[in-house]
């Protein structure tokens, strides 16, 4: 069994019933004053073991935090190479696709060029007032300084701006919550650190000298090294912008009759295609034309492993959720468990929450349309938590969404979340509908998604967090 | 007659001319890479290419159609001002006057060495086949994406539409159904006449496994004790470098030296196994996949500097991480056989288990392993195996359309 009280409570759950919530991106600019005020608000953070919660408070950090509360650098390097390099380095720039509109000299804050972010805090409310106070006091601190506030907002019907249903498909963490479908049930070391992952190992995990832990807070390991990222885990956090009028624009002019004219229900299909659900979170089925209707017993659906659709003749092969998650048809796996087994190594907790004003409060398609470009800020604040961000955040990035040549695909990426090529680029940039007699290809699919800003955090456990706050500071 | 051969020429480099050698082949590689100036010209009869620098020593390795020296004549024929400039950093190369095709291919073909396991993803397709038949499916796509919105050319039949293709590419002029020898045959002669005895050779490596065991259980008890060494070879390249390898992300290289841990008995139980899984490849996993991985365009293990250092060298697709994570999750009992031999692999059980199934020190391990590869050249970078293996399929059916239904076939689009 895992100790819950020791876990922070953003790894159960991200509080998605509380509307309202701020990120903010901190540098610590007074160590000693921090660790004093993190000593003694150590039981104001929000724990695994809590539920039901009216307001929440986490917190992570990335290396350059760590730094600051004087955590010795072998202790840095123990940590996760992707984590101690941070999102920006030129290699992992190409990997995750942040080069040209997305590259990180356009970043609204995380870019080198800009104030190195040391910690977030991050909390969610009940009401707007309780958001409020929590951020002034949080600006107040003479030892910090806000760099950065994000504040998320939750759309009608768990909808991200597009106009889809976010949120339904999600790995359980044994030990953490019930099991809901059994090929998404996961180890607890994917997600926490220091527990028996998908290859039945425990991963390295983060360690400090035990000298270091004069309150023996931290467990320690055979080499009697304290464990620093037991229960821990670490956090990606990706601001993407999302322009909802081109997606909507471009799946228009695609799906016009052969008069030139608008198309609603073509124009639908052919959006649910490119994410792999319809708008209402419901699986598409081959052949089917239209959305089917949902009732309140009768929500979205994730049973399904595509067994029953290889061909991708409902659910598209490229389509954004088969890509993120190919569940049991992965290639050159003969039996589904097999393939399942393989596609689980790579999966992440998903956090995100859209930010921003929808362009219209319907989000239908022919009212954004109608509307036309607003030039407003809004996106996914794309948060997800993993143990191992090669093996799974970077890997689902690189080898799934960017990929052109996914399982027997030849020059397509992402529909939804991919990064395009270059116009010029010799692979162009289609999507491949499957279909009968032969497949349809929306071609020259544009970028509908910027990256706007991001980092590695790590998320530690409340022991790892009262050892943080009584670190000696450097002399 | 091979269809394919794996070419490996290893010459050592004339002392302190390692690093201006190094920055050529860096400066090829860039040219070919960033500014589309391929080296070899209209020369094209090799898959993949690469030349590396490990310390003293220049590796070439090439994937090849036809035999390796056949491959080397014609390489010195048609490339000998691409061959000069670097083989003069090399001891023994004719000096420069003197450099004529023949006693180049002469240098070139004495110091070739012997490749212990070579694994190649489609066997029967020449440079050229794979080209043509890259062609024959962009034309194909253009044409059904010209006629994809066409209710009326929809509601054809399959048999109806596959004509139309046809007629189509009757209209380009590419040559996509005149019949080719090598098609219909998946692997060559010498493979097939030698496809009887794989039953007994089979029994013969399950007897000598038994035998073999045992003795390597007891290798590793007692290595176990022993510290494991570090990979001396980790030199120049740094890890930045080779994260830059792999970002191409279509097709990557890895280039790879290990030491063999000392003494005869791991010499044996290493060419045992290597000789083991060439046979399982050679018979078994002839279909483009290696086990379940499908991913490896050419893959080989050559054992060099007499028995000292296992070479491993691959051109896969795809990610460094999906690559290493498909070792780990489909291929680790073969891996852990052939590196288990080798000193700082993780370690192994019986011989078999164990070793790369630890992921994270075997990714570890791999990284500590692999060393940069400053050229590297690839026949069509921009097609993945699954790629080359559909558009075989369909120039197959073009051929001779009872291989499929045409219901089928358009599906491979
Ligand atoms: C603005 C960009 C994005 C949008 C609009 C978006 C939207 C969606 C939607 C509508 C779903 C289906 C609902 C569900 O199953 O929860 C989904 C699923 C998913 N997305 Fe995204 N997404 C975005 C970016 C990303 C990125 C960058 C990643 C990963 C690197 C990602 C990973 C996933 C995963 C893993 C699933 C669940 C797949 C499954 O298990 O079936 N998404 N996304």
């Amino acid at each position: 069994m895992i100790d819950k009280q020791d876990i922070q409570g953003f790894i159960k759950q991200g509080y998605g019933y509380l509307n309202y919530g701020r990120y903010l991106l901190v540098k610590i600019v007074d160590a000693a004053g921090f660790k004093q005020w993190l000593e003694t608000h150590i039981d104001d953070i929000s724990t695994a073991a809590q539920s039901d919660l009216k307001q929440t408070f986490n917190i992570a950090f990335t290396r350059s935090g760590l730094q600051r509360l004087s955590l010795p650098e072998d202790s840095l390097q123990s940590f996760a190479r992707e984590w101690y390099e941070n999102m920006v380095t030129p290699e992992r720039s190409y990997r995750l696709g942040d080069t040209q509109h997305n590259a990180p000299e356009n970043w609204q804050w995380g870019a080198p060029h800009q104030t190195t972010i040391d910690a977030l805090l991050f909390g969610f409310f009940e009401t707007s007032k309780g958001c409020k106070a929590w951020q002034q006091t949080i600006e107040s601190f003479d030892f910090l300084e806000v760099i950065e506030v994000i504040e998320p907002r939750n759309l009608p019907q768990f909808k991200e701006h597009f106009g889809f249903r976010d949120g339904i498909s999600q790995p359980t963490v044994k030990g953490m919550h019930k099991e809901k479908e059994k090929f998404n049930a996961l180890a607890t070391g994917e997600f926490i650190l220091g527990h028996k992952n998908e290859y039945d190992e425990v991963a390295p995990c983060p360690v400090v000298n035990t000298n270091l832990d004069k309150h023996l807070q931290l467990k320690t390991n055979r080499q009697g090294d304290s464990l620093l990222g037991f229960n821990g885990s670490y956090l990606v956090f990706r601001q993407l912008e999302q322009d909802v009028h081109a997606f909507w624009d471009y799946v228009d002019q695609q799906s016009k009759d052969e008069y030139n004219k608008s198309h609603p229900q073509q124009r639908l299909l052919f959006a649910s295609k490119m994410v792999g659900r319809w708008p209402n979170g419901k699986m598409i089925k081959p052949g089917a034309t239209a959305q089917p209707s949902t009732g309140i017993s009768n929500g979205p659906e994730n049973q399904f492993t595509y067994e029953n659709d290889t061909a991708g003749f409902g659910c598209p092969i490229g389509s954004h959720i088969r890509r993120s998650n190919p569940r049991a048809t992965l290639d050159g796996q003969k039996k589904a468990k097999d393939a399942i087994k393989t596609a689980n190594r790579h999966r992440i907790l998903r956090r995100g929450r859209p930010y921003g004003e929808p362009i219209v409060s319907s989000m239908q398609a022919d009212e954004i349309l109608e509307k036309g470009n607003d030039d407003a800020q809004r996106g996914l604040l794309f948060l997800c938590l993993n143990a191992d961000i090669a093996r799974q955040f970077e890997f689902v990035q690189q080898t799934w969404l960017n990929n052109s040549k996914f399982r027997s695909l030849y020059t397509e990426v992402d529909p939804i979340a991919g990064i395009k090529p270059d116009a010029e680029h010799l692979l162009g940039n289609h999507f491949s509908i499957q279909g009968k007699p032969f497949r349809q290809r929306l071609r020259q699919v544009p970028s509908f998604i910027t990256m706007k800003g991001g980092a590695y955090f790590f998320l530690p456990s409340i022991r790892a967090l009262k050892f943080l706050s009584t670190l000696e500071d450097e002399a | 007659m091979e269809f394919q051969s794996p070419v490996l020429v290893i010459t050592t480099i004339k002392s302190g001319r390692a690093e201006a050698l190094t920055a050529l082949l860096r400066e090829l590689n860039h040219a070919l890479w960033e500014q589309d100036v391929n080296p070899f010209g209209d020369f094209n009869l090799q898959h993949f290419a690469r030349w590396v620098v490990i310390n003293d020593q220049l590796i070439f390795a090439a994937a090849v159609d036809g035999s390796a020296e056949d491959y080397l004549q014609q390489l010195a024929r048609n490339c000998l001002e691409l061959l000069t400039p670097i083989y003069e950093h090399c001891e023994n190369f004719p000096e420069s006057g003197s450099s004529s095709t023949e006693s180049v291919t002469n240098y070139l073909i004495t110091h070739q060495e012997q490749t212990h396991m070579f694994y190649h993803g489609l066997r029967n397709r020449r440079v050229a086949d794979i080209q043509l038949e890259s062609q024959i499916h962009r034309s194909i796509e253009v044409f059904l994406d010209g006629n994809q919105d066409s209710n009326s050319f929809r509601a054809n039949n399959p048999t109806t539409i596959v004509e139309t293709i046809k007629a189509h590419l009757k209209g380009t002029g590419i040559d996509y159904d005149s019949d080719d020898p090598h098609f219909h045959s998946r692997l060559p002669p010498s493979i097939k006449a030698a496809a009887w005895w794989r039953w007994p050779a089979l029994i013969g490596i399950v007897l000598g496994a038994v035998l073999l065991v045992p003795l390597v259980a007891y290798k590793e008890w007692r290595e176990r004790r022993e510290p494991s060494e570090q990979n001396p070879f980790i030199a120049d390249s740094q890890p930045s470098e080779l994260d830059f390898e792999e970002i191409q992300a279509i097709q990557s290289p890895m280039t790879s030296i290990v030491t063999i841990k000392p003494g005869w008995f791991r010499g044996i139980t290493l060419r045992l196994v290597l000789w083991a899984i060439q046979m399982l490849a050679d018979h078994y996993y002839n279909k483009g996949r290696l086990g379940s991985i499908g991913s490896i365009h050419f893959a080989r293990w050559a054992i060099i500097n007499n028995g000292r250092h296992l070479l491993f060298l691959s051109n896969y697709d795809g990610s460094w991480e999906s690559y290493l994570g498909d070792f780990i999750d489909r291929a680790a009992h073969g891996l852990t056989g052939v590196w288990g031999n080798a000193v700082g692999f993780p370690p192994s059980k019986f011989l078999l288990w164990g070793g790369a199934s630890h992921a994270a020190d075997f990714k570890a391990y791999a990284k500590r392993s692999q060393v940069a590869t400053h050229f590297w050249y690839s026949a069509y970078p921009q097609l993945s195996m699954p790629n080359k293996l559909n558009n075989r399929s369909i120039r197959a059916f073009l051929i001779d359309s009872k291989k499929s239904s045409a219901k089928h076939w358009l599906r491979r689009f």
